[in-house]
């Protein structure tokens, strides 16, 4: 079902307040101070904890999972409602750290996931070069962000955010994305080439 | 229900046994289907369940992310299972997320909070709802619609092929057990055709056949000894009742004869005896008419008494020749009003007792009957003059004359206050010439009670008399209410 209407953005942060225990407060924080884009993309990075599996690391039981963001944080107060949250059934506290835009790889490293907003957009080749070993999930939201090494392209279209895959990426990284996150992707990018 | 009991009884028991084998197949075929029912129901419930989570996993995503495409895409795949009529996702929030089929049916409840998780059986309808949950937080609810048309059709199938098996039972069931019944039955239907045909004509030499020494062998056995016995018992009444038949009607020839006999003597008797007494009596009156001047006081005397004592032989002979007749008349049956008879006879009977003095006479209301009057005149006739001769000694002599119904007679009485008789020799006042008292005492010849006796015997009514000596006595008679036949 299609959102339609003027705030159809809007609404379909509304509406994320379907999305698990972050619900009420996402919708409330669409309100606070991050553009609702951004409560949404929130919402889905939270979401892509769900639903990709890290490899097990030595000392997996880490306490924090962290949302690394470079460069300017778009986000603002947008993850709050969801930090204390359970991610996988597991009582892990989210942590959104900020790095500068030269930030080397070995303190990128510690994310889970790395967010790379439009504004790196020329400097996605150095971030994601140093990182295609380590297993941090790259979520981006601008093109080329795949076809660079990215994994995860958020994409806005009509007034939804859908995304876009680069499954080989993920594979390097030594993870592993749900079926269901590829099926709903625009876009898988695998080996032999890309197809949707 | 009469009807029913008049079923012969090869029938009745046939009907039996159908009915308990058409019970006994209703009651396992239906315990079978039920069971069926519910067991293929609670394994659709659970192919419901998996399924509901399966599709519901596979909605995670579109859950998570908002993607209704794609959950409708998922729900649309539902349609590889026919009699899935329905399907629908709700949100955590318990909103309509996505729907498939009928969404009347499975859409229902929404909006209002949360949707639970359960089975439910509808109508129509089987119901199945799910939670979806990633990592144990709860995503939202899948909803699950079957017709359970599968379920329906085998139903159907099943019960068909029991009341086909039902059927085909009854029809064996009939066919075999009336073609058996008849078989086991046999020896009491014999036994009831037998006991029909000697109820019929009589003839005991009819046997039952032996049957066995079932208990229908020993009724058969039993019937046989039992007509065995009659037989014999019928034999000899047979002849006991010819040979009385014999005996009566050689004591009937006999009595006939006596009879006649009898008769012709008593009708010689009288009427030879009357002839010399007529003469003794005329040639008394010749002397009494042309001689009593030449007799003295004495010879006058001596003359009365001849011609007293002759007249009463002659009034012995009429009494002993109307007793005598008695036995053979005819009686003449009648309405009588006994009162004025009586009345009429006491004022003739007291004519003959002019010197009697003081006679009171009480004369209640007496019944009406049917009798034989001149004969019943002879009865009372009798009876009133005893009364008077009995009371001769006393001043005033009291005569009560009654009658009273006892059941289906009338009882008549008279009673009086005379000399009353020895209760002891009561059986002999009726007897012919029997007198309990002299001749000197008080006249009589002894043939009156004798006579009343007869004639309340042919009217068949009954006489007895109670009395006590010095006191008075009572007679009594009876006579039915009917009227009796000579």
């Amino acid at each position: 079902m299609k959102i339609r209407g003027r705030s159809g953005l809007f609404i379909s942060a509304c509406l994320l307040a379907l999305l698990p225990a972050a619900a009420p407060s996402l919708r409330a924080a669409g309100g606070r101070g991050a553009a609702p884009e951004y409560s949404i993309k929130a919402a889905y990075l939270y979401n892509f904890l769900q639903f990709v599996t890290w490899p097990p690391a030595g000392d997996s039981d880490k306490a924090d999972l962290v949302i690394g963001v470079i460069g300017r944080d778009p986000f603002g107060s947008a993850f709050d409602e969801v930090k204390n949250k359970k991610v996988r059934g597991l009582e892990r506290k989210l942590v959104v750290r900020e790095f500068g835009a030269s930030a080397p790889p070995e303190e990128l490293k510690q994310c889970d996931i790395l967010f790379v907003p439009a504004s790196e957009r020329e400097r996605y080749a150095d971030i994601l070069g140093g990182l295609e070993k380590y297993p941090v999930l790259t979520v981006g939201e601008s093109d080329g962000f795949l076809e660079s090494g990215g994994m995860i392209n958020l994409l806005v279209v009509g007034n939804n955010i859908r995304w876009e895959i680069n499954k080989e990426s993920v594979d390097r990284a030594g993870l592993r994305a749900a079926s269901q996150l590829l099926g709903n992707a625009l876009r898988v990018i695998k080996a032999a080439g890309a197809y949707r | 229900m009469t009807a029913l009991r008049d079923l012969s009884i090869v029938k009745k028991l046939n009907l039996l046994l159908i009915l308990t084998s058409c019970l006994a197949i209703s009651i396992s075929c239906v315990v079978f289907l039920s069971l069926s029912f519910f067991s293929r129901r609670a394994s659709l419930v659970g192919e419901l369940s998996a399924l509901a989570d399966i599709t519901g996993n596979n909605c995670q995503a579109a859950l998570a992310f908002n993607i209704r495409e794609d959950a409708e895409q998922v729900l649309n795949s539902l349609s590889a299972k026919p009699s899935l009529v329905a399907a629908c996702i709700y949100d955590g929030r318990g909103k309509v997320f996505a729907a498939y089929g009928d969404r009347a049916t499975a859409c229902q409840e929404g909006g209002q909070g949360k949707v639970r998780e359960g089975t439910y059986f509808r109508k129509d309808y089987l119901e199945v709802s799910r939670r979806i949950s990633l990592h144990d937080a709860p995503l939202g609810n899948i909803r699950l619609a079957d017709d359970m048309r599968g379920l329906r059709s085998s139903l159907r199938h099943s019960i068909l092929a029991m009341s086909a098996v039902l059927l085909l039972v009854l029809a064996a069931a009939s066919l075999l057990g009336y073609y058996l019944l008849k078989r086991v039955l046999r020896p009491v239907l014999d036994l009831t055709g037998k006991a029909r045909t000697i109820a019929r004509d009589g003839n005991y030499a009819v046997r039952a056949e032996a049957a066995g020494s079932d208990e229908f062998g020993l009724l058969a056995a039993a019937f046989n000894q039992m007509l065995s016995k009659i037989e014999f018992q019928s034999a000899e009444l047979e002849e006991d009742r010819l040979n009385l038949a014999a005996r009566v009607a050689e004591r009937t020839k006999e009595l006939e004869a006596a009879n006649r006999e009898l008769d012709a003597f008593g009708y010689s008797v009288s009427h030879d005896l009357r002839a010399p007494l007529r003469s003794i009596n005329g040639f008394a009156g010749v002397l009494r008419d042309d001689y009593s001047d030449k007799l003295d006081e004495n010879g006058r005397r001596v003359l009365q008494r001849i011609a007293a004592n002759a007249k009463k032989m002659d009034q012995l002979i009429s009494d002993l020749l109307a007793f005598s007749h008695l036995g053979r008349q005819e009686l003449n049956f009648a309405p009588v009003d006994m009162k004025e008879l009586v009345a009429e006879v006491f004022g003739e009977i007291r004519g003959l007792f002019p010197e009697k003095r003081g006679i009171e006479l009480v004369l209640a209301d007496l019944c009406r009957v049917n009798a034989d009057a001149a004969l019943l005149r002879q009865v009372w006739s009798n009876l009133i003059s005893n009364a008077l001769k009995f009371t001769g000694e006393k001043k005033t002599a009291v005569i009560k004359i009654g009658c009273e119904t006892e059941g289906n007679e009338f009882k008549f009485y008279i009673r009086d206050n005379g000399a009353g008789f020895d209760m002891r020799y009561s059986d002999k006042l009726f007897g012919v010439f029997q007198r309990l008292h002299s001749g000197q005492e008080f006249e009589g010849n002894g043939v009156g009670l004798a006579l009343v006796q007869r004639i309340i015997q042919r009217h068949k009514g009954r006489v007895w008399a109670e009395g006590e000596t010095g006191k008075g006595a009572v007679f009594y008679f009876t006579l039915p209410k009917g009227g009796g036949n000579g």
